[in-house]
């Protein structure tokens, strides 16, 4: 199973491993709250709100490189809750897996990599 | 006066340039500023069209990065409030997205101000040359707009210096005895006073030969010089 993150990604941009950290880290923070909302909007059936964090979802994953996180958000967006709530309420779930995959990613990273000047 | 100035030298010729990041996403922000931070760079972040509006207050920016999906005004909107205000009518935006790819949004950002269009996930050296060539676009007009107060001022001083020839062209009585002559506000003086207070012209002292016969009947200076040259 590939990496949940591709760190050649930003690697491409940056040279100090210390920036990666730096945005995992705001990564891993700003996508528990993200995720939270998702769950609020699928309790509250509000398939507009549900489109919108994760059209937000899947911009932050695309610029850190967790390419399965953008995929499912993506997909998530586009959802069509009318035709399908069952697989709108499994994409948040696969969504929550995914997560627990990158944050032990970044956990992992972060243990090792330089720490942010 | 120089007012050529070389390619290299714009960006040291204008002052630390501002750069706004608009987005609501807190990662998207950290990303693109380090993406784009340079020593010579500020960028600013704003997480709301709202907020975008209250920098622009502050700041000159060079360039606003502006996200479409943002809660309360959303990019076209902010664009759209940007564009009314007289001064930042020109500032250059580029809209940045996750989606709207299509065509009626795309032409919908370049109606309400848009330079240019980015979709996420952003390439980073495709974003930093970009947006280094619109900073300096802006150092330029900065430096062009430096040097054309330079020669504003300059053309006051030449309109006042012309002002100054023309009252020496004018008519100017003289008196047909003494040979003073009457300034512009009543008051007469000699021709030497006036021609100095109108010019920069300076009178030095010195004898014509017939004076010199006059007051030195003796002498023959102007004769021996003139026998002296031939």
């Amino acid at each position: 199973m590939a990496d949940p993150i591709d760190i050649n990604w930003l690697r491409k941009t940056f040279d100090d491993d210390s920036v990666l950290v730096e945005l995992y880290t705001m990564y891993v923070g700003d996508t528990t709250k993200r995720l939270a909302e998702l769950h609020a909007a699928l309790d509250a059936q509000s398939a507009t709100q549900c489109s919108r964090t994760a059209h937000a979802l899947k911009g932050s994953s695309g610029n850190i490189g967790a390419g399965a996180m953008r995929e499912l958000a993506a997909r998530l967006e586009k959802h069509d809750w009318t035709a399908d709530p069952a697989a709108g309420a499994a994409l948040v779930q696969a969504l929550d897996s995914e997560f627990a995959r990158v944050r032990d990613f970044v956990d992992q990273f972060t243990a090792t990599a330089p720490v942010a000047k | 006066m120089n007012t050529s100035i070389s390619t290299a030298d714009w960006a040291s010729a204008a002052p630390r340039q501002s750069v706004l990041i608009v987005d609501d996403s807190p990662t998207d922000l950290l990303y693109l500023t380090r993406v784009l931070e340079r020593p010579d760079r500020h960028v600013i972040s704003a997480s709301s069209g709202e907020e975008a509006l209250q920098v622009l207050k502050g700041f000159e920016c060079a360039l606003v990065l502006l996200d479409i999906h943002l809660d309360g005004l959303n990019g076209f909107e902010t664009a759209e409030k940007i564009r009314a205000q007289e001064r930042l009518r020109h500032l250059p935006i580029i809209f940045i997205t996750a989606t709207l790819r299509e065509q009626e949004h795309v032409f919908r950002g370049y109606d309400a101000g848009a330079v240019d269009y980015l979709f996420k996930p952003l390439e980073a050296n495709l974003l930093r040359s970009k947006v280094n060539v619109f900073c300096e676009l802006s150092a330029q007009r900065v430096v062009i707009q430096e040097q054309l107060k330079e020669i504003q001022a300059k053309n006051e001083v030449l309109h006042r210096q012309i002002e100054e020839i023309k009252t020496l062209r004018g008519l100017v009585p003289i008196c047909a005895r003494c040979k003073n002559v009457r300034d512009d506000s009543g008051f007469w003086q000699t021709i030497e006073a006036y021609v100095c207070d109108h010019s920069e012209a300076e009178f030095s002292h010195s004898l014509c030969p017939e004076c010199t016969n006059v007051l030195y009947p003796g002498l023959h200076i102007h004769s021996a010089a003139r026998t002296a040259q031939h």
